[in-house]
């Protein structure tokens, strides 16, 4: 007697089998789908690997072949354009040929962002982790907290509260252009939107101005450990603003072509999600790093 | 034509009709044939043996490597090797055995059973799936690579701990093309276990409840997990290596107020879990082996879930028994003590589940049952010996000694290779459509567990006598034990040849194996022995649905 049973066929009753589930009235199932082979995957490893080889080379290659580095890591981000955007392309072809269950696809791309944030928030979370644990041992050795020799006596917090502002104001904007698709308003949408981006845009123009003035008065990553921690966290919280702009961008290019639709738009909801998680870690950054600056 | 067996018709009421897989607009795309083929192929079973094929490849570095620690310390004072590269070969063992043999098999075997196991086509992103493999070919060619740069390949161990990892002691490229190789590898166990957690989640055929997942799938679920969760944090740590040594920063330079007991803290924080990433998805292959030699359906089901989810929890809350001599607080050693041992509660349930599965049974001695029997017999001497070393007195004594080596070969030998052995031998003829030839595989199984323990039992002696590891020469009173060690570890290499001259050797002959190779069906039930041997593109013609409310036997 087999537990599973071809779709049309006749079952006799099961003496082990307590109950028969009626499975597909019950259960709500979306079949998925293989896409095509592609060889868009292995393309992109290939043209990652100029990006490490650019590295050690960057580090080790001396002044000498400090071009050659600079050179093989524009090159291992630029190709690598071109299997991601490749990639992307047979994503979207796949949904919109309706080779998918529309749903399922869905439904699948929903969860496996959501997890790809778990992960975002673990390496966040490793950083914050070793923040905290030297301010403990800092405390422990020295009796005080920041400030080291070396860093800013005490910290004007206008600058990065303002920068919050900018942050925060933009994920509203990012709402509100959602918000505008949902009503079928595509054209409002575009604008808050561009809207979104420039505030961006902003944010990161006034965090490039706050470490050029930090890096002149002397203090840098070398400074001390809270330097170090310091534009670390700023700048792989900077590095995500980025890939967020970049993906704003991606999707006010696709909002100009006319790709979304009131239901259909998973690009757009995903990129407004990371939106708000680099929003998240910075108001983190901005109360533990900033405002208790002094506090500590 | 139907791939599921149907039940004899006996006029009972009809079922509704099923919801049907879409028509694949791709059936008809082919790809070129041979490399090329391979290089665009997205379909898991593919890639599921292409992580085998590189797992074997890089077991053969591996062992090489091994092979060159024991000719070095096969006599006290031997100079074989330099000091420089014996650590170069114990930093190398380690990491290629851990990211290019274990993790990459376990998810080869992942790949190709669990989409099968749940009743699904593929995985849920083929494509990323794809990525996740072949990002393990850069992550291997740069460790690969590194052995030709000046100063040579990474020496300071696979922890990389600070300052030895730093610039001071670690000069050369080595450090940092292996911390880019483990980033590269870290994204590929990111990428894969957010496909299989989606796979699971969301894939399953209709009917099958989480609780009626056969254990693999389980297993494989809480390893996604972890890897998720424990990965981007060894991602941080090895950054902030690669800063320290080249772009100045001080997170573990005293000298600017870093602390580099934190790098372990943060190591340990993924490294632990990894040690059970490196297991439970060996423990879900010998539950599936113990089953179905012994003809019998998992004993305690719902217990082995439970607990493979407890070690999982758990997992991430022991990290710093690895560090009790690194100067961490009393009150931290308690708590990292005593929540190790409580691991031991959960693999105890494990264990005795895995026995009375066996009890009562129409026992086969087939290669894959040794190797699982091997597997309960071994892995129980390193779980032991892994709650003495939580207690804070003994590892203080033991610490960095041969003890802790031969534990954790215990484990990782005795429990994930025997594992990997055992599932190999169960699925190949599933794979492949043929056999393993069981007398070569008898030979393989006596000359690998003899080998294994003539390696590794007698570590445990001079370990406690004091023989420290990673040091390339050491007292010459330990010197006959160590001869002994070494030729363990040449049965080991022997038995290593051997299997792979069987696996080549069978691929070579025609397919004999039906659906159900091993004559097991009609007690467990399952999806993968209910598909031809090997399973066809795409899997099911139609959706397999799950009847009544049993949990899948095997």
């Amino acid at each position: 007697m087999s537990l599973y049973s071809a779709p049309d066929a006749h079952h006799a009753p099961d003496a082990d089998v307590h109950h028969d589930i009626d499975a597909h009235h019950d259960v709500e199932y979306l079949p998925s789908l293989n896409p095509a082979p592609s060889y868009w995957p292995v393309l992109l490893t290939a043209t990652m690997t100029l990006i490490p080889a650019g590295i050690v080379l960057y580090l080790w290659g001396g002044d000498s072949l400090r071009l050659l580095a600079w050179g093989l890591l524009g090159l291992g981000s630029l190709t690598s354009l071109v299997p991601v955007m490749g990639w992307c392309h047979s994503v979207i072809v796949d949904k919109w040929a309706g080779h998918f269950g529309e749903a399922a696809q869905g439904r699948d791309l929903v969860l496996g962002t959501k997890l790809f944030f778990l992960s975002e928030i673990a390496i966040f979370g490793s950083i914050f982790a070793y923040f905290f644990a030297t301010l403990r041992h800092i405390h422990l050795d020295a009796g005080k907290f920041w400030p080291l020799d070396g860093s800013p006596a005490h910290w004007h917090v206008g600058l990065p509260a303002i920068g919050l502002g900018i942050l925060l104001t933009s994920s509203v904007t990012c709402e509100v252009a959602h918000k505008m698709l949902l009503k079928g308003n595509k054209s409002a949408c575009k604008d808050w939107m561009l809207v979104t981006i420039v505030l961006g845009l902003i944010f990161l123009a006034i965090q490039g101005y706050e470490w050029g003035v930090f890096v002149e008065r002397g203090f840098t990553v070398e400074s001390n450990v809270f330097g170090t921690v310091f534009y670390v966290l700023t700048g792989f919280h900077g590095f995500h603003v980025m890939t967020g702009l970049i993906m704003l961008l991606l999707v006010y290019g696709r909002l100009e072509i006319g790709h979304f639709s009131k239901r259909r738009h998973f690009s757009m909801q995903a990129a407004s999600w990371y939106w708000h998680l680099v929003d998240v870690v910075w108001v983190f950054v901005f109360v533990f790093v900033y405002a208790l600056y002094d506090a500590y | 034509m139907s791939l599921l067996e149907t039940p004899p018709s006996s006029g009972s009421k009809a079922t509704r009709p099923a919801p049907q897989f879409p028509e694949s607009p791709h059936k008809a795309i082919r790809l070129p044939g041979g490399l090329l083929g391979i290089l665009g192929s997205t379909d898991h079973k593919v890639l599921g043996m292409l992580y085998l094929a590189l797992a074997l490849a890089g077991a053969v570095f591996g062992g090489a490597f091994a092979g060159a620690i024991r000719a070095q310390l096969s006599s006290f004072d031997n100079e074989v090797l330099s000091p420089e590269f014996y650590n170069s070969m114990v930093t190398m063992h380690a990491s290629v055995m851990i990211f290019v043999v274990i993790i990459p098999a376990l998810a080869g075997f992942g790949n190709y059973l669990v989409p099968i196991m749940i009743g699904a086509r593929d995985m849920a992103f083929p494509r990323l799936n794809a990525f996740s493999f072949w990002l393990l070919i850069p992550a291997g060619g740069l460790m690969a690579a590194s052995f030709f740069v000046q100063g040579g390949t990474a020496g300071a161990g696979w922890t990389a701990y600070p300052p030895l990892s730093l610039k001071e002691y670690s000069g050369g490229p080595g450090v940092d093309m292996w911390i880019l190789a483990v980033h590269l590898a870290g994204l590929s166990s990111i990428t894969g276990g957010i496909n299989f957690i989606v796979t699971i989640m969301n894939m399953r055929a209709p009917g099958m409840g989480l609780m009626k997942m056969p254990l693999f799938v389980w297993t494989w679920l809480v390893n996604a997990w972890l890897i998720l969760i424990g990965t981007p944090v060894l991602s941080g740590a090895v950054t902030m290596v690669l800063m320290d040594r080249g772009f100045g920063t001080g997170f573990f330079k005293p000298a600017l107020g870093g602390d580099p007991v934190l790098y372990q803290h943060l190591f340990w924080f993924y490294s632990h879990p990894a040690v059970y990433i490196m297991v439970l998805p060996a423990f879900g292959l010998i539950s599936h082996a113990l089953a179905a030699f012994s003809r019998k359906r998992i004993f305690g089901y719902t217990g082995m879930v439970w607990a493979v989810c407890a070690i999982g929890l758990l997992g991430f809350m022991v990290w710093g028994h690895h560090m009790f001599t690194a100067g961490i607080s009393a009150e931290l050693r308690l708590w990292f003590s005593f929540m190790t041992m409580v691991i031991a509660v959960p693999t105890g349930v494990k264990i005795w589940s895995w026995l009375a599965t066996v009890w009562g049974g129409t026992i086969r001695f087939t290669t894959s049952m040794k190797f699982a029997l091997g597997f309960i017999s071994l892995f129980v001497i390193g779980g032991i010996s892994g709650v003495w070393l939580a207690n804070v007195p003994i590892d203080v004594q033991v610490h960095d000694s041969y003890f802790v080596v031969a534990h954790f070969h215990y484990v990782l030998v005795g429990g994930s290779v025997m594992g990997l052995f055992a599932g190999t031998y169960l699925y190949f003829p599933k794979m492949s459509g043929r056999f393993l030839d069981e007398r070569i595989g008898n030979a393989v199984f006596w000359l690998f567990t003899i080998g294994m323990n003539t390696t590794f039992l007698p570590m445990h002696l001079v370990g406690v006598q004091g023989m420290a590891r990673r040091i390339w020469q050491y007292r010459e009173e330990f010197e006959a034990i160590n001869r002994v060690i070494s030729f363990g570890y040449l049965l080991m290499a022997a038995a290593g040849a051997l299997f792979i001259y069987s696996i080549i050797s069978s691929l070579l002959k025609p397919r004999t194996c039906g659906r159900d190779p091993w004559g097991i069906n009609d007690v467990q039930n399952s999806l993968i022995w209910s598909i031809p041997s090997p399973p066809p593109p795409y899997n099911f013609d139609t959706i397999p649905v799950l009847k009544g409310s049993s949990t899948t036997g095997g």
